[in-house]
């Protein structure tokens, strides 16, 4: 029986509140999903389990935004990437730097959660030293 | 099943055009079509419209019904396609299975797009709708910044430079001279491209396609019908693919290679019974330079990692082994999001028909469109044939 019921996202969002990444796995195929779902994707079980996630990953791909959206005007330049977390699921966040050329793939990366933020994600990474 | 022809193409040019709508796009566009098929408006048994967001562009939802009823008093019905920048080509697609249902048996197809009269970071605003909002939106993420992660992926797994990005836009710029629609008419070298602006590292300005207004049309029929009521040199549709993915990038297979561009291409190929190698010219979905060089590996054209050297040895060109975006592509021809999907099959029905003018591509039996939506959540892909 599923732990996860149709209202998936707001578990998803809830979570992040209280600094916690949380995804879904497929007790059959392995199968994760972020967010997480009430089936599986891939094997159609509805043997899902809800996992929390370790704050630990490295970068995949990143990129540097020069010209955001009207949103994020003020904010321009940033990096945004795509985080593989010690459980092997994946994640876009933005990713904090001083110098652009700490910026690589394979770098390692801890989450950080700043909960006050509403206009954007409360979920980012840094880099690890 | 029942086999469709295309009868008649038209386009409006691409570009900023300043005070016009969406339906006068429509109007133009499909105008031109049935004129080029021998037909009216009054032939026509249901539409078919591809746009992304005149709501917010144009404050203009319900377009389909808008547009039918300009074209005629008979209430036929009227279907708005919405995929990301795949509206067009699925707006095809739907077309073509109505007709192969026999549902109906002569269609317009219509994409159409009006984006300039918006600024361009309410443009760029409604563009990121394309995007996942839960997952990708919040972090700040762009179009060009989508497209940039899987551009810095591939560059790190295969060694793609930026300068085989900026020849795909080179090498469109140059086809889109000789395209009378097309937006820019201008020829650019790779140390333009590798010094203009930087908009998500480490793709340029000149990586990105531009914003634009246009519309594109096709009217389709059954083969059997083809022959019958136009004049026109008939095309078939012999195959169409298409798939979906995750919207957001992250939770892909890969970052390096879009899926469902593969699965679509891989569909088509089936139904048209070819290879990728029987394919003459293809029509492929460039809203970036990298998006031309991932998708020519997913379609088969060449080994993952090869796309590069392949643009950089020429492979691409107008003249070279498989011919892409003879027309200039999104790149140079223009990217009225609804219409470019319309428009692609519009330019290889050219090239089939043999009246592609300076753009044609000699010996064309086989035209391939490929049509894209978001960072690679839609795939439509049509294999286009002459009739013998």
């Amino acid at each position: 029986m599923s732990q996860i019921n149709e209202k998936f996202v707001l578990l998803y969002l809830n979570n992040l509140k209280e600094k916690k990444i949380v995804y879904s796995e497929c007790q059959e195929c392995k199968q994760k999903s972020i967010p997480p779902l009430p089936h599986c994707p891939s094997c159609n079980s509805t043997a899902i389990e809800l996992k929390e996630a370790l704050h630990h990953g490295s970068i995949e791909t990143y990129t540097i935004i020069n010209i955001p959206t009207t949103r994020f005007e003020k904010e321009a330049p940033f990096a945004v990437g795509i985080i593989k977390l010690t459980e092997g699921i994946r994640i876009m966040a933005r990713i904090h730097y001083n110098d652009p050329t700490e910026l690589k793939i394979g770098a390692k990366v801890i989450a950080q959660f700043d909960t006050e933020r509403k206009d954007s994600s409360i979920l980012s990474f840094k880099l690890e030293k | 099943m029942r086999r469709v022809a295309i009868i008649g193409v038209g386009l409006t040019k691409f570009g900023n055009l300043g005070d016009i709508t969406t339906r006068e796009l429509f109007y133009e566009s499909s105008s031109k079509a049935l004129k080029d098929a021998g037909l009216s408006f009054n032939d026509i048994d249901a539409i078919y419209f591809g746009n992304l967001d005149s709501s917010r562009f144009e404050h203009q939802c319900h377009t389909a019904a808008i547009n039918a009823s300009i074209a005629t008093n008979r209430l036929i019905p009227a279907t708005r396609v919405e995929d990301a920048c795949a509206s067009g080509g699925v707006a095809v697609a739907q077309g073509f299975l109505s007709i192969v249902a026999g549902i109906h048996d002569t269609v317009l197809v219509v994409g159409a797009e009006k984006m300039t009269n918006l600024p361009t970071g309410d443009v760029t605003d409604v563009l990121a709708t394309c995007a996942d909002d839960i997952l990708e939106v919040p972090h700040g993420i762009t179009f060009p910044g989508l497209y940039a992660l899987m551009a810095r992926a591939h560059m790190n797994t295969y060694g793609t430079t930026e300068e085989q990005l900026a020849m795909v836009a080179v090498k469109n710029h140059k086809n889109a001279l000789d395209n009378p629609y097309a937006q820019f008419h201008k020829d650019i070298t790779i140390e333009k491209v590798l010094s203009s602006l930087m908009v998500a590292d480490p793709l340029k300005i000149y990586d990105c396609s531009p914003i634009s207004d246009g519309g594109a049309a096709i009217v389709l029929t059954t083969l059997e019908k083809a022959e019958k009521i136009s004049n026109a040199t008939p095309v078939e549709i012999v195959g169409i693919g298409q798939s979906s993915d995750t919207v957001d990038l992250a939770s892909r297979k890969s970052l390096t290679s879009i899926q469902a561009s593969k699965v679509a291409a891989e569909r088509a190929y089936k139904m048209a019974n070819i290879k990728p190698s029987d394919i003459d010219v293809a029509e492929v979905h460039d809203c970036f330079t990298i998006a031309e060089i991932i998708n020519t590996e997913d379609l088969g054209f060449f080994n993952p990692g090869e796309g590069g050297p392949a643009v950089e040895n020429g492979l691409t060109k107008r003249d070279g082994d498989i011919p892409i975006n003879p027309s200039g592509g999104l790149k140079a021809k223009g990217h009225p999001i609804g219409a470019s999907g319309v428009a692609q099959i519009v330019e290889l029905t050219h090239q089939i028909r043999g009246t592609a003018g300076k753009r044609q591509v000699s010996g064309v039996k086989y035209g391939l469109a490929h049509n894209m939506g978001g960072s690679g959540a839609t795939a439509v892909v049509h294999i286009l044939k002459e009739v013998n």
